[in-house]
């Protein structure tokens, strides 16, 4: 994969990258190739090791190890027990890092996990940032990420310049938890519009049109959305291998309802596609990119399927089957749980 | 060369403006509308005619648009004695911009025929906006030469024109357009109000998000009207709710599944309950922030 972009720093610093991920990973490498000392941490050493190969860098065999005397740790990992686990314990990053220095966490975790660490590293007398990133696995191989950030104006301008290896925009959106709770918005509005849109395009199947046509159409009007412009095509192909998968998502989403039972807000179109998507890893599809709510909505193929079964049931047997699927979706159920 | 001839139904706040672009292009027009004095003043502006009837205007026109406001103001300004049809020779154009259901369109394309009367439906979307400023997107349905005919006419409003298949495929191809804006619009509602409880800059949120994957039309032209509860951009939640009752029932009828369209329009309806119908359709946030 060629980058699009190459940033070189002009004040190189030393830095430690936890968890290369599907994001983590390019990310560290943005980092490295823009010039900075770079020592990568990841749960299985061997992807540490590849990712030293690829770039050159250190590894270590801690996260205390990686952070040690560096002047900024960036953090990318699953969750907020993830995240946990790997800063807090004598092997922890924050064990590792000497005064003064800053701690970025690009994680999509909860605002409540981002105001615990800022008060922990406080007291250690540590910067630090929460830091989610959008932009999707794309954006990070090619150093384009958006990413919002919550903390304090100086720790910020201190990070701003290392962390720009891999953003193209870089923004301060207020105290601690800022930046969790900006992701949040921009989940909730993808979440909504993504239903909405797999619903238009359904519909246009449904009703014989030519799905093709309709979205050049309306997509120069109201109705545009990034979502549409990137993603109708591939769903009316069926195509559901484009990057954020549903297994992230709900994650993301599970922290949105909570934040908002804490804060108020109603969410009732988010709770529904919530739901959704829940059902769409119920039917294997965790893996699938956020798209394929549309899976869940009739279609012309799967429309004539569920009318040849009817009779079936008309015929008196429906008793029996009925409860065996009632059994296997609370099973299902438990198992996602 | 006298210029051709060509009738306008409905003076509203889309069809007063697209009349007048079409007189502007050289069309000789004559409107009619339900309120009379409507009509005269359009004829006093523009300098056209105006008619008592529907079937007066219509007479000797090569083209009749219309643009009313539902199914019932469609059929009765068509079809009844004194409608449209009545006034129209054979070979002439009905060109229908009214958002109404996919079923009047067949219905009035079936009607028209029996009489050797061509009919288009094609709803426009763009807003009060859009037809002031002749920057309307046209969706058209009905058959490839009627469309050739009528084109260039509904280019005098319209910036794209475009035939989307069979007679009603224009008034569905709009409801794909509603869908898809009322679930950008309640999902943008449900960000910026999160946004405002957790206490953050909103307007600074959407500068960020607006560049990336949550971006959508609604969000770079209305999030910021709703952060500050401002709801005079154009179309309102009366007509929008009733746009959303066609689409459920064209749903029902073609068997889509559109769950989070059906909530929605429960929105709209408990905004008009609540006395709110006349503000615009973004209003949806009005239901999260002052519930």
């Amino acid at each position: 994969m060629t980058d699009i972009t190459t940033k070189r720093a002009a004040h190189p610093v030393k830095a430690a990258f936890i968890g290369l991920g599907v994001m983590g990973f390019p990310m560290a490498g943005h980092m490295k190739k823009a010039g900075h000392d770079v020592t990568v941490y990841n749960r299985t050493a061997a992807k540490a090791r590849d990712w030293t190969k690829k770039y050159g860098g250190k590894w270590a065999p801690t996260p205390a190890a990686a952070a040690k005397g560096v002047d900024i740790v960036c953090a990318c990992v699953g969750n907020d027990n993830d995240l946990r686990s790997v800063i807090y314990g004598e092997e922890g990053i924050l064990a590792g890092m000497k005064s003064g220095a800053i701690f970025v966490d690009h994680t999509t975790a909860s605002a409540g996990v981002a105001r615990e660490i800022a008060a922990e590293a406080a007291k250690k007398g540590l910067g630090f940032l929460d830091a989610p990133v959008s932009g999707g696995q794309a954006g990070a191989e090619n150093g384009v990420l958006t990413i919002m950030v919550g903390g304090e104006a100086g720790t910020f301008a201190k990070a701003e310049p290392v962390i720009s290896a891999y953003a193209r925009a870089v923004t301060l959106l207020g105290p601690a938890g800022a930046g969790q709770l900006t992701k949040m918005v921009n989940q909730i509005c993808i979440a909504g519009l993504v239903q909405g849109l797999s619903e238009g395009l359904s519909f246009a199947e449904m009703a014989g049109l030519d799905t093709q046509k309709v979205v050049d159409v309306i997509s120069k009007g109201a109705a545009q959305s990034w979502q549409m412009d990137n993603r109708a095509k591939t769903m009316l192909a069926d195509k559901f291998d484009f990057g954020f998968a549903v297994d992230w998502m709900r994650k993301d989403l599970g922290i949105c309802l909570d934040e908002a039972r804490g804060n108020g807000a109603l969410l009732p179109l988010t709770g529904l596609v919530n739901q959704f998507y829940g059902r769409v890893q119920g039917m294997g599809g965790g893996r699938w990119d956020t798209s394929s709510l549309i899976r869940l909505l009739a279609r012309p193929g799967n429309v004539v399927k569920a009318a040849k079964k009817a009779p079936a049931k008309a015929a008196g047997k429906a008793k029996k089957p009925a409860k065996k699927t009632v059994k296997k979706k609370a099973k299902g159920r438990k198992k996602r749980r | 060369m006298s210029a051709k001839k060509a009738a306008w139904i409905g003076l509203g706040n889309m069809g007063y403006p697209m009349a007048g672009h079409l007189h502007k292009k050289g069309w000789s027009v004559t409107v009619y509308n339900r309120s009379k004095a409507k009509a005269d003043t359009w004829a006093k502006e523009y300098g056209g005619q105006s008619a008592a009837t529907p079937a007066d205007a219509a007479r000797g026109a090569e083209i009749v648009c219309v643009c009313v406001g539902n199914d019932n103001d469609l059929r009765s300004v068509t079809l009844s004695g004194n409608g449209a049809l009545a006034g129209m020779a054979k070979g002439t154009i009905l060109v229908d911009h009214t958002t109404a259901s996919a079923g009047v369109a067949r219905e009035l394309f079936e009607a028209a025929k029996k009489k050797g009367i061509h009919f288009l439906d094609a709803p426009v979307s763009g807003g009060q906006v859009g037809a002031v400023n002749g920057q309307l997107t046209v969706m058209v349905g009905g058959d490839k030469k009627t469309f050739a005919k009528a084109e260039p006419a509904m280019r005098a409003y319209g910036k794209a024109v475009t035939l989307m298949g069979p007679a009603g495929a224009g008034q569905l191809t709009k409801m794909v357009n509603q869908i898809c804006c009322v679930g950008a619009e309640q999902a943008l509602a449900e960000g910026l109000n999160f946004a405002m409880r957790a206490g953050l800059d909103a307007k600074k949120v959407v500068d960020v998000i607006s560049k990336g994957a949550a971006q959508s039309w609604q969000m770079e032209n209305r999030g910021k009207t709703m952060i500050d509860d401002k709801f005079d951009f154009g179309f309102a939640v009366d007509w929008m709710r009733k746009d959303l009752g066609i689409v459920l029932e064209e749903a029902r009828s073609n068997g889509a599944t559109i769950p989070a369209t059906s909530l929605i329009a429960d929105c709209y309806s408990r905004l008009q309950a609540r006395g709110e119908g006349r503000f615009d359709n973004t209003a949806l946030i009005r239901l999260l922030t002052k519930p």
